[in-house]
């Protein structure tokens, strides 16, 4: 039995987590950021009709 | 083919840059971290610590980028107030959470790495105080950048505010020299060389190096995303001006009237 396993695993998790929520975050902002240029862009005739 | 720093600025250029970039970001920063976690637990146990050095590996490195974060912050700060340049603001404003968030990473796998160390989860110490007081900071330029709605005018706020509190990361970095600390002295980053065994050194550079991708990577598209948000924001704008009432009902109320 490794000694402090339970301290080491709890670091891991937690910066795992936290890398992989900002990893997210920024994936969602920009799928949220494309939608709405996508609509802008869209839905108002702009000839271009691409972001 | 002349080339020219202000060409590379350009929003335009720099999200036609940055979807050529980053596949090779993303792919470098995992092939970094698959070495780099490879090598933490392949290393051998420290002779005083055991296995609890593992943490050093996740710890070490998300200090450095905390406070590299907040040093690229103060580049595009002095960009922002001197060029006065939008990119410089969006680089800045895309920093700041992803600067915090490795921050909260120290402060936290420290403390686990404290509590069986040290025998406590926290000390009002210097270095661990000063960190604490940059995690601070973050979260008061990242409230700052919400708080004023126009981005030029929070830019200028913000970028004063950085440059202020850059005064905290020399103290950081020597906390552990100027003051008698319970954390360690600064023992890689030294004159006389690393105190580190190259056997625990060289993962502890990967992961040093997979952290560095890893922000590099994010920055990237947090700007990209901080360029469509701008872009946007204008659109309406413009939309709203050319009397399109669905989009002055999506505009904030200062911006419509």
């Amino acid at each position: 039995m490794v000694q402090h396993s339970g301290f080491i695993t709890a670091a891991f998790l937690v910066a795992g987590s936290a890398l992989a929520g900002m990893i997210a975050a920024v994936l969602i902002d920009y799928r949220v950021q494309l939608r709405a240029l996508r609509r802008l862009l869209l839905d108002h005739s702009d000839p271009r009709g691409r972001v | 083919m002349k080339l020219s720093f202000t060409a590379y600025s350009n929003p335009g250029n720099f999200m036609r840059i940055a979807a050529k970039l980053l596949p090779w970001l993303w792919g470098s920063t995992t092939f970094a971290f698959a070495l780099g976690l490879f090598g933490a637990f392949a290393a051998p146990p420290d002779y005083q610590q055991g296995e609890t050095v593992r943490i050093m590996y996740i710890h070490v490195p998300a200090a450095w980028i905390a406070m590299l974060a907040y040093t690229f912050m103060v580049a595009s700060a002095l960009g922002s107030l001197v060029w006065r340049h939008p990119l410089a603001d969006a680089a800045q404003k895309a920093a700041a959470p992803l600067g915090a968030t490795f921050t909260f990473i120290c402060l936290v796998t420290g403390s686990l790495w404290g509590k069986p160390m040290w025998g406590t989860y926290w000390v009002w110490d210097a270095r661990l105080t000063s960190m604490l007081v940059l995690f601070l900071i973050y979260l008061g330029l990242i409230a700052l950048w919400q708080t004023i709605e126009e981005p030029s005018r929070a830019a200028r706020a913000v970028s004063i505010m950085t440059l202020v509190g850059f005064i905290n990361i020399p103290i950081v970095k020597f906390s552990v020299d100027w003051w008698n600390t319970l954390h360690q002295p600064a023992s890689v980053f030294r004159m006389e060389g690393s105190a580190i065994a190259s056997s625990m050194l060289w993962p502890l550079i990967v992961m040093g190096l997979a952290y560095t991708l890893l922000f590099m990577t994010l920055h990237v598209m947090a700007v990209r995303n901080e360029i469509m948000r701008r872009r946007a924001r204008r659109l309406r704008g413009t939309l709203a001006a050319a009397g399109e009432p669905a989009i002055a009902r999506m505009l904030p109320a200062e911006m419509a009237s």
